[in-house]
């Protein structure tokens, strides 16, 4: 048996119901859109924010709980069995991860929002128990697998251990909202934020992007040996950092972040080395967005490193945290999801499939790309100059570029259902027209 | 039906048959129809192997495959028989096997038989086999098709492949491993 596009049974058994991972890819895109418009409500109250409960507090969780995570849980789950070849022994746990996961978010994001106790530690419950079926099957696909993906899985189990470090340490600051036990939050919500966004995410981005950038760039795997010297950076960077937060030792600190851009470059070598062979020269709008987080990763570094040096006070922290959300991963990962969307929906379109390129609206990703950029440009303006209009009218431009990213995830999907649909027809048309022909 | 029954070669391949086959398949060699051993859910492969020690020098034989049966073609080849296989309905090939002692001379994993291909690919890295096909049929000379061998099943490659009209069909393989057989989509207008 053969069709255009197979997708074929072997394959099929390691793809997902497409429930599954859209359900993850869409909440991304409605996440990315509520940070957006929930920055526009806080703008006023950037400036000079240190942490602790509020609307700031709920921008920062959309995006990273929001639109980092849940892409996380819909990527591990799609991408991995595929490319480790091993299926993940049941479907349930991720769909149950989903219903903990998503609806708990929303909880948590009001108690952040609104400073109700009650709701954030409701919120943050359900928001741990999705995380630990997220580490429990990401880490049974890891265990699994053998003699491929070394790197990709060093990086892997490096990444749940930082899951499972922000996860306590962010439940413990939840609970201190109400109890007030930690003599210090702020070294808390430090450590948090270093194992959450360099932990989880950058561990898992690095891991990820040796199989993703090669693939959408059409170029060989990228050198173990690169893969390996980048992780060893990372892992002593990321501890030297974690000591420093801890003990708050502007040393280890500062030495952590340096070390992490030792890291950073033998990543970015490896990354621009697969863009130069890759056989793919026009990688698109979604590859503009890549580069673009490859700029704002290190300069968020070097920002962490002034800043944990005295030399741009509080400002520096608001914007080292913007750049490493907004400007490294945002850029990142909706550079990624807008590949993925329609590859996914692609491969799931299955016999008589639709094509990549008849699934995805250009368009719509323009006005994204365009909007995303003045965003980028304008709250971080708007950061450097305390101006709270900036930020609000990047974060209203901003929102006008998630609602396009929303409309394209949308759209995507629209267009699938209505090529099946229509399969559907010219097989039941097809059916009709052999009966009929028949000897009556 | 034989490939020179109607006086006409139907070989879909590119090759055209080597001197040998047009009076090994008028003189109706003997035969094993591997196409009923498959329908019963066996691997014939064993089976052909021993059928083919009990033909002497410059003897051939056929056999009736339900595909183009490359590493079989490849397993005999290193007992020294040349083959040549055509395709005589889309489920049905003829593959004729002369055992000549040449069977091995440049017929190795890649090379060329009867216009197809067969590229061992196992062993790479993710994306690596994906990047590797792909290449080929973005190449300068892609033909109109070719086998892989490979670990895992390629999933993330079918929609390139079908954006570049191309398609593929999984043949037999034994457990752990993947074979596919890539060709143009027939009728695609697309590069």
């Amino acid at each position: 048996m053969s069709f255009p596009g197979a997708i074929l049974m072997g394959a099929q058994s390691r793809l997902l119901p497409m429930s599954i991972p859209y359900r993850f890819f869409l909440a991304a895109a409605v996440f990315h859109l509520v940070a957006w418009i929930l920055l526009a409500f806080s703008a006023e109250q950037v400036e000079g924010y240190l942490g602790g409960p509020g609307p700031v507090l709920a921008v920062i969780h959309a995006l990273t709980l929001g639109v980092f995570v849940t892409t996380a849980f819909g990527a591990s789950f799609q991408m991995l069995p595929v490319a480790t070849g091993q299926g993940l022994r049941n479907f349930w746990p991720a769909r149950l991860a989903s219903w903990l996961y998503i609806p708990g978010l929303v909880v948590l994001l009001a108690g952040f929002y609104t400073g109700e106790a009650a709701l954030t530690e409701g919120g943050g419950a359900l928001v741990a128990l999705g995380l630990v079926i997220l580490l429990v099957m990401v880490g049974d696909l890891f265990w699994r697998t053998r003699g491929v993906l070394f790197v990709l899985r060093l990086f892997g189990w490096a990444a749940l251990a930082a899951l499972v470090g922000f996860t306590a340490l962010g439940l413990t600051a939840v609970a201190d909202m109400r109890v007030g036990f930690l003599d210090d939050r702020l070294v808390v919500g430090l450590a948090h934020l270093i194992l959450a966004a360099f932990g989880f995410m950058g561990l898992l981005s690095f891991g990820y992007s040796a199989v993703l950038v090669p693939m959408f760039a059409l170029s060989p795997a990228p050198s173990e040996a690169e893969g390996m010297a980048s992780f060893a950076l990372a892992l002593v960077g990321l501890a030297l950092a974690l000591l420093g937060a801890v003990f708050s030792h502007t040393g280890a600190l500062i030495l952590g972040g340096a070390v992490g851009l030792g890291a950073v470059a033998v990543y970015l070598k490896t990354m621009v080395g697969a863009i130069k062979t890759g056989m793919r020269k026009n990688l698109g709008l979604s590859f503009v967005l890549v580069k673009v987080s490859w700029v704002c990763l290190p300069l968020s570094l070097v920002v962490g490193i002034v800043t944990a040096g005295g030399w741009l006070g509080d400002k520096g922290v608001i914007m080292f945290v913007y750049l490493t959300l907004f400007g490294w991963l945002l850029s990142l990962l909706l550079g990624i999801l807008q590949r993925i969307i329609p590859f996914l929906a692609s491969m799931n379109a299955g016999k008589g499939g639709v094509r990549l390129s008849e699934l995805a609206d250009e368009r719509l990703l323009r006005v994204h790309a365009v909007s995303h950029f003045s965003a980028l440009a304008l709250v971080g303006i708007g950061i450097a100059a305390a101006s709270h209009e900036l930020v609000l009218g990047g974060a209203v431009i901003g929102a006008v570029g998630a609602l396009a990213f929303l409309w394209y995830s949308l759209e995507v999907f629209r267009r699938l259902l209505s090529t099946r649909m229509k399969t559907e027809k010219e097989k039941d048309v097809s059916t009709q027209a052999t009966d009929s022909s028949g000897p009556t | 039906m034989s490939i020179f029954e109607d006086g006409e070669m139907a070989a879909v391949g590119r090759t055209e048959a080597p001197d040998w086959v047009e009076s090994v398949a008028v003189s109706d060699p003997p035969r094993f129809d591997a196409r009923a051993v498959i329908a019963t859910g066996r691997d014939p492969r064993d089976e052909i192997i021993s059928f083919s020690a009990g033909i002497s020098g410059g003897k051939a034989f056929a056999v009736d495959a339900p595909f183009n049966p490359v590493p079989l073609r490849m397993r005999l080849a290193r007992d020294g028989f040349s083959s040549f296989g055509c395709q005589l309905t889309p489920d049905h090939w003829e593959v004729f096997f002369l055992l000549d002692g040449k069977g091995m001379d440049g017929l190795t994993s890649g090379e060329h038989l009867d216009g197809c291909t067969e590229f061992d690919l196992r062993g790479l890295e993710p994306p690596g086999p994906m990047v590797e096909i792909l290449r080929r049929i973005g190449g300068e000379d892609p033909g109109d098709g070719f086998t892989v061998r490979l670990e895992r099943d390629p999933v993330f490659l079918y929609p390139e492949l079908d954006e570049l009209g191309w398609s593929c069909e999984h043949l037999d393989a034994p457990e752990g491993e993947v074979r596919l057989r890539l060709f143009k989509t027939p009728g695609s207008i697309r590069p």
